[in-house]
C-alpha cells in the first residue's frame, strides 16, 4: 500500500483567492476532483500533480509531500 | 485525438433510457414469458451460421431457419445500450472519473463471477437455464448500477470550502 500523500492545495488556492471550480477549470478536471484531492481522498496522477504545480507556479514538492 | 475507448457524453442519456427499457422488457420476458413466443411480425427466415434442434443431433450446421427475432433484438439492445451507457464520457471526464469506472468494472466482474458460481453450485434443472439467461445481462446491469452509484456519490461529495 502506498503511503498517504499530503498536499497544500487548499492553502495555495486560498492564497490566490481561487475557488475550487476556477482551479478545476484551469487544470481540466471537475470541482469534485479538486475537492477529493484537497480532502486527501484521492492522490492525483503525476501529470495532474505537475499541472497543479504549474498553475500555482510552484515546484511540485512544495505542493505535495509524503505523510 | 487519443482513442481511450470512451464514447461521446451526448450518447449517455439515450443509452440510459434504452438500457432501462430493454432491461425491464427482458425481466418481464423472463418472469412472465412472451405471448406466442414473441412479436409476430419479427418471425423471419434468416441465415444461421449454426442451428440444430435442442438436445438432438439432427440438422446441425449453416442453414436458413425461421426464427422469431424478438429475444435476439432485445439482447442486442440490452448489450449495446449497456455498453454505451457504461463507456460514455462524463461532461468533465477526468482521471478520478476513470478510476471510478475502473473500480465499478472490477467490482462488477467479481460480483458477477461469484453469483455465477453460487448459482452453478446451488441451482439445478431447467431453472439453471434461466440463470444462464440472466447471466447474459447481469454483468452489464451490475457494472452500470455500481458506476451510477459511484458517480452519484462523487458528484454529491464535498461542497465548496
Amino acid at each position: 500500500m502506498h503511503p498517504a500523500v499530503k498536499n497544500k492545495i487548499k492553502v495555495f488556492r486560498a492564497d490566490k483567492n481561487w475557488s475550487q471550480q476556477e482551479l478545476a477549470d484551469a487544470v481540466g478536471v471537475s470541482r469534485q476532483t479538486i475537492n477529493a484531492i484537497e480532502q486527501g481522498k484521492y492522490a492525483p496522477s503525476l501529470p495532474l500533480a505537475l499541472a497543479l504545480a504549474k498553475t500555482f507556479q510552484t515546484p511540485v514538492e512544495q505542493l505535495f509531500s509524503m505523510e | 485525438m487519443k482513442n481511450d475507448g470512451l464514447l461521446p457524453a451526448a450518447w449517455k442519456t439515450p443509452a440510459a433510457v434504452l438500457f432501462a427499457l430493454s432491461i425491464l422488457s427482458a425481466a418481464f420476458w423472463l418472469a412472465v414469458g412472451a405471448p406466442e413466443g414473441g412479436i409476430k411480425w419479427l418471425s423471419w427466415r434468416i441465415p444461421a451460421l449454426w442451428s440444430d434442434e435442442f438436445l438432438s443431433s439432427t440438422a446441425a450446421g449453416p442453414q436458413w431457419v425461421v426464427n422469431n427475432l424478438t429475444d435476439e433484438l432485445l439482447l442486442v439492445v440490452v448489450t449495446l445500450s449497456g455498453l454505451v451507457l457504461g463507456f460514455s464520457r462524463e461532461r468533465v471526464e477526468d482521471e478520478l472519473i476513470r478510476q471510478l469506472r475502473w473500480k465499478a468494472l472490477a467490482h462488477a466482474t467479481w460480483i458477477n463471477a461469484l453469483l455465477f458460481l453460487a448459482a452453478t453450485l446451488t441451482v439445478y434443472g431447467a431453472t439453471y437455464l434461466y440463470v444462464m439467461y440472466a447471466q447474459l445481462v447481469a454483468f452489464l446491469v451490475l457494472f452500470n448500477v455500481l458506476l451510477a452509484w459511484s458517480l452519484r456519490t462523487h458528484y454529491a461529495s464535498g461542497r465548496e470550502e
